[in-house]
């Protein structure tokens, strides 16, 4: 039975009583614990040995706390005895073995009932040289971050009260307020466990490199840094971690580092630990320093009235939930909606409002009857020359394109390219429609822009125009008309073709090429009706090739000089090609080899091709697509020119 | 430089539709930014800022599937409304069979159109904030130590903590409290979607 839990099973009310005799048995198993008689109802020891000297952060903050609980719930008096390493903080190998034989001397004079390792430097020390230098003495480390457990076996006097200080939720915590953050100056120390915490830093950001242009600061002297801190590009954040030493040796105390990078930077700071709040940090989730401080308190209280520490599980303080310093939220212009749910944000000062309610109220009732009868006046003028300009809009665009689409919709040819002319219509209707409900919700606002409204105005007016171009070219194809010949130009008959089955073209994925030589002479003929005997053939043409179905995808229309008074165009397919059965009567009315066609369409091509003087017919040459051609006087003032 | 508030992507090779639509979207709340095509999309857009994209279904050069298809293979993908001047049914089968958000004519009501934004929007968030989640449990799995990563091996093997003390020649109690310690940063509560979690991320051999 070891020495601590034997005394676990002393009732508490004895166990003053039975202090000395107990200390007695200590020394007297230990005796390196030293041969002095403790003095009956003298003091309990406790040691509080440091990590990293006695005024440097967080650890600083976990003593003083520590100190403070433990004596104020302690009925006997507390002599705390103050050690501290220097290795973690010099570094240069300085051995602190040294600070273990002063240890040891001094329990051999004044037993030591606990010691306490503030900081994982001295927890480390601890385990390493416990039997060496405190034997037996119950061992608690206060603020042991969790990575420092990794490789730890806790012996059976050992426990701790462990922080988990999470690197990415830290990272997180700043893109969660500054979602466009694109630079982050990591503002960190020199010391061996300051090396030690950048590299876990880089290790754990590593995924947000793609993200975000990381500014090490490790190395550099507080001045650099806060020169780095002062010319930070847009979009940065400070994240200040631990500067305790800086690159230069220099060591801070208390939260002078803290201070004046607040002091210098040009970018929004952001800390680790929960004292930091109010200290020129933004906020987030923090490390729980009062709860450390206050648990490892009770923890020692526990092991001073006599439980074994190996009773006593190692916990983890829970980081704190999100708290934010709204002076820091208001001087970055950070959005509260973009806090996380539950968040406490403090210091916050008292608005205008708050301070002057009732004379607030009072003043803007009054100014809020008279603004609503200024707008009510100013919005039904307002809402009258809306209503004119929404009038005028749409009565030139969607009644008039409704109306005329009906009428168009009755032509037979027309089923053919219904896509093709719904399409043509459909973006000049889109964005008249877009644009005159835009216009509608400006006009409905407090100051409407009306170089905006005009703006839009002029695109409906062109949309407009664009509309009526598509109907009056389909209108006067599809219309009544007489033949009027005219000397024409053929690009202008193969184009207004083109501009129709485009879309149509497109859907079916058939590529149409067109050849007309420059020189080509006008021709004489009824540009609407020649029109149509073109569109006719490509109409054909196209769905030859789908019937074929092949890769080839191809429709050419050429227009060549004959030498004899014509232009020969011919329209070319790479289809199956047709039958010699088939090519007597494909002129025939009401002949057809598609089963939706009515076969019409060559015949009336055929009329209106010899009407204009001209003839009309096929081309079939063996394992090839058709071709058909057909014949138009040229100009014959034209042909005098040329 | 990523915003924090949506964009609306308008991919229009119509400059006047693309003007249009840009002023409605506008005059209704939205930040737009206009683009004649796929091309000068991809070119200048800004990874990691929320929003959707409006496109065109044809367009010359990239139609607006193929800008579907190729956005949907970036690491930050938008949700897509394809806006047509006319919808055939073929073409619109095929836009949402591939994901697409919706599939309107540019001359749909108001109300369809809005709703369609505001749905696609959602989405985005929604996928954004998964996307987000999965990033910062990555990260939370890198961030484990080296004796945790051992810890959890051989946990995920369903190894009970003494016989992962003896494997690794320390206390039980300090087993346990890695446990605590792993399974707190990964937000899990059963071994379970612990090892489901490891089989996803693919942390472990």
């Amino acid at each position: 039975m070891s020495a601590s839990s034997w005394l676990r099973r002393v009732p508490v009310s004895c166990r003053r009583f039975m202090g000395p005799a107990v200390l007695a048995g200590l020394s007297f198993m230990f005796p390196t614990a030293g041969n002095a008689a403790p003095v009956p109802d003298g003091p309990r020891r406790v040691l509080i040995l440091h990590s990293f000297g006695q005024h440097f952060q967080p650890f600083a903050d976990v003593a003083t706390i520590f100190r403070t609980e433990l004596a104020a719930h302690s009925a006997e008096p507390i002599d705390f005895v103050d050690v501290s390493l220097e290795g973690a903080r010099l570094g240069d190998g300085i051995d602190d073995r040294p600070v273990g034989d002063y240890v040891r001397a001094l329990a051999a004079q004044h037993p030591i009932d606990m010691v306490v390792a503030v900081g994982s430097p001295a927890f480390r020390f601890c385990l390493g040289y416990h039997d060496k230098y405190f034997p037996g003495v119950p061992v608690l480390g206060a603020g042991i971050d969790r990575r420092h457990m990794d490789g730890v076996d806790l012996g059976s006097h050992t426990t701790a009260v462990c922080v988990d200080i999470d690197l990415v939720q830290l990272l997180d915590g700043v893109l969660q307020v500054l979602p466009a953050t694109r630079h982050v100056g990591v503002v960190i120390g020199n010391s061996p466990i300051e090396a030690y915490w950048a590299a876990e830093l880089q290790r754990a950001w590593k995924p947000y490199g793609d993200r975000i242009d990381f500014d090490w600061y490790d190395g550099l002297t507080l001045t650099q840094i806060r020169e780095r801190v002062a010319a930070l590009p847009e979009h940065s954040a400070v994240v200040f971690t631990l500067l305790d030493v800086d690159g230069a040796g220099v060591p801070y105390e208390h939260n002078r580092a803290l201070d004046a990078v607040h002091e210098s930077s040009s970018a929004p700071v952001f800390g680790m630990f929960a004292p930091e709040l109010g200290k020129g940090v933004v906020g987030g989730r923090l490390v729980d320093v009062q709860g450390v401080g206050e648990q490892s308190a009770t923890t020692a209280r526990r092991i001073l009235d006599g439980e074994s520490p190996d009773a006593i599980p190692p916990l983890t303080v829970p980081t704190l939930a999100p708290a934010y310093d709204w002076r820091e939220l208001k001087r970055w212009g950070i959005d509260a909606a973009l806090l996380p749910p539950g968040s406490d944000v403090r210091f916050r000062a008292p608005t205008a409002l708050e301070r002057y309610r009732g004379q607030v109220l009072l003043v803007a009732a009054l100014v809020l009857i008279q603004a609503l009868v200024i707008v009510l006046y100013a919005t039904n003028r307002l809402r009258l020359k809306a209503a004119r300009a929404r009038l005028a809009a749409s009565e030139r665009s969607a009644q008039e394109l409704r109306r005329e689409l009906t009428h168009a919709g009755r032509v037979s040819l027309l089923g053919q390219f219904t896509a093709s002319l719904a399409h043509e219509l459909g973006q000049p209707l889109g964005a008249v429609l877009r644009n005159a409900e835009a216009a509608e919700i400006f006009l409905e606002g407090d100051a409407p822009d009306l170089d905006e409204v005009k703006d839009i105005l002029r695109d409906v007016r062109l949309d407009g125009q664009r509309a009526g171009d598509v109907i009056t070219r389909m209108r006067s194809l599809y219309g009544r008309h007489d033949v009027d010949v005219q000397p024409l130009a053929w690009v202008d008959v193969v184009s207004a073709v083109q501009a129709i089955v485009r879309h149509e073209a497109r859907v079916r994925r058939i590529d149409i090429q067109v050849d007309t030589p420059p020189d080509l002479p006008a021709i004489l003929g009824d540009r609407i009706h020649l029109q149509q005997v073109l569109l006719n053939l490509v109409a054909n043409a196209m769905d030859a090739i789908d019937a074929a179905g092949a890769d080839e995808r191809l429709v050419t229309v050429r227009a060549r000089a004959t030498g004899d008074g014509f232009v020969e165009c011919s329209v070319s397919d790479s289809g199956v090609g047709i039958d010699a059965d088939q090519a007597v009567g494909i002129f025939e009315p009401f002949v057809t080899t598609k089963e939706k066609g009515m076969g019409m369409g060559l015949p009336i091509s055929r009329a209106i091709v010899e009407v204009l003087g001209g003839r009309l017919w096929a081309e079939s040459p063996p394992d090839r697509g058709a071709t058909f051609c057909f014949t138009v006087p040229v100009c014959a003032r034209e042909e005098q020119h040329a | 430089m990523p915003e924090a508030r949506p964009v609306i992507h308008v991919v229009d090779d119509d400059d006047s539709f693309r003007r249009a639509v840009g002023r409605w979207l506008r005059a209704a709340g939205f930040a737009v930014r206009p683009y004649a095509s796929a091309a000068e999309f991809f070119q200048g857009r800004v990874a990691g800022t929320p929003g959707c994209v409006l496109a065109d279904m044809r367009m010359p050069g990239m139609s607006g599937l193929d800008l579907q298809a190729a956005l949907a293979k970036t690491p930050d993908p938008l949700p897509v409304v394809f806006l047509s001047a006319y919808g055939d049914v073929p073409t619109t089968v095929r836009a949402m069979k591939h994901g697409a958000e919706d599939f309107l004519t540019k001359h749909a009501s108001r109300e369809d159109l809005l709703a369609a934004v505001r749905r696609a929007l959602e989405r985005d968030a929604r996928e954004r904030a998964d996307r987000a989640h999965r990033q910062s449990l990555r990260g939370r799995l890198a961030s484990l130590t080296q004796r945790e990563r051992e810890v959890l091996a051989l946990v995920v093997q369903g190894k009970l903590n003494k016989e992962i003390a003896a494997e690794l020649g320390i206390h039980e109690r300090t087993v346990k409290f890695h446990r605590t310690a792993i399974t707190t940063k990964l937000e899990v509560q059963s071994v379970a979607q612990l090892t489901r979690l490891v089989q996803e991320a693919g942390i472990l051999p």
